[in-house]
């Protein structure tokens, strides 16, 4: 029996196999299928027989729009539509290490700025920071049949780091009661970058979550 | 969903039972098969929202193993469940044959 993790990187390896037109088509379905309600199993199973059927399919000349058809989304549905949904109990161990994920981020950002940060301050700041997650995981799903891919990263990458840098920004006005000293204290490109780094830490170790720990 | 789908989507899952009672198959395999047979307005994706249908009715299971041509596949087989299922489908199916062969050609005498 094979496990997600291994699935998932079948898939991995022998997407690269697709033409262009193909990649972008099957990588919107993956996209949407791997953010719905299904187990993480049965999707990765279902996106790696997909693949197969696309790969042969297209030796013989066939586009993914002539095997799967012209409304992609209506069809991720009809194929989801009978898989059991994520289990209950991994939901809770998946999103509570999503949320302590997001208290250690936080964590880190308040021993390398001030250590004197209140605790309280730090839950509720990663709580956001968690729903921030959440947030992305259904904007990814949302937007998984506009634009291209690559478009569609660099929107996700954006909306993130700005989303990142503004609650940082908030929580450090709360603490210092004015804005000309956070901006003063904290200039604000340190405060992207270290979002925009925070966000990719975040999301390869969404991945591996996504992957890995959700059997 | 109209009651002409609904009829065909039956059918074609006593098709791909029966297609898949005799020998193991991958989905390519039986998307090919079934068009073999005559069903060329059936798109091929569509075959999969099915496979998973009966897969969760019991009917039939499907796992990964290495192909003669080299990559991992989903192989499907008949589960018990599913025999019985087939059975069931081809006495309901001749039994349909029968009756509509009755009133087109004796016009329901």
């Amino acid at each position: 029996m094979l496990k997600t993790k291994e699935l998932h990187q079948l898939t991995v390896n022998r997407t690269k196999e697709l033409t262009i037109e193909n990649k972008e088509y099957y990588m919107s379905m993956s996209s949407y299928i791997r953010t719905s309600n299904v187990s993480p199993k049965e999707s990765e199973e279902l996106l790696l027989e997909i693949l197969d059927h696309l790969l042969l399919a297209q030796k013989e000349g066939k586009s993914a729009e002539d095997v799967f058809g012209k409304q992609p989304q209506l069809y991720c549905d009809e194929l989801i539509e009978n898989t059991s949904p994520f289990p209950f109990i991994k939901k809770l161990i998946f999103y509570s290490s999503l949320w302590i994920l997001s208290f250690c981020l936080i964590l880190f950002t308040t021993l390398t700025e001030h250590p004197q940060h209140v605790f309280l301050v730090d839950a509720l700041e990663s709580f956001l920071l968690f729903i921030g997650f959440l947030f992305i995981q259904w904007w990814i799903h949302k937007i998984s049949f506009m634009w291209k891919a690559n478009t569609r990263l660099l929107f996700t990458l954006c909306i993130g780091t700005i989303g990142l840098a503004c609650l940082w920004l908030t929580f450090q006005h709360l603490q210092h009661s004015s804005i000309q000293v956070v901006l003063f204290v904290f200039p604000v490109w340190i405060k992207l970058v270290f979002s925009f780094t925070c966000l990719i830490t975040g999301i390869v170790l969404y991945k591996g979550l996504m992957t890995g720990w959700k059997r | 969903m109209s009651d002409k789908t609904q009829m065909l989507k039956g059918i074609l899952e006593g098709c791909i039972l029966s297609i898949i009672s005799k020998h193991e198959v991958y989905g390519y395999e039986l998307s090919e098969k079934l068009k073999n047979s005559g069903f060329f307005e059936i798109s091929e994706g569509s075959i999969y929202p099915l496979l998973s249908r009966m897969q969760k009715e019991g009917y039939i299971e499907g796992t990964f193993k290495d192909s003669p041509d080299g990559p991992k596949r989903k192989y499907y087989h008949v589960t018990e469940k599913g025999f019985q299922t087939l059975e069931t489908f081809k006495q309901s199916w001749n039994e349909l044959q029968t009756n509509v062969n009755n009133i087109l050609t004796k016009g329901g005498k």
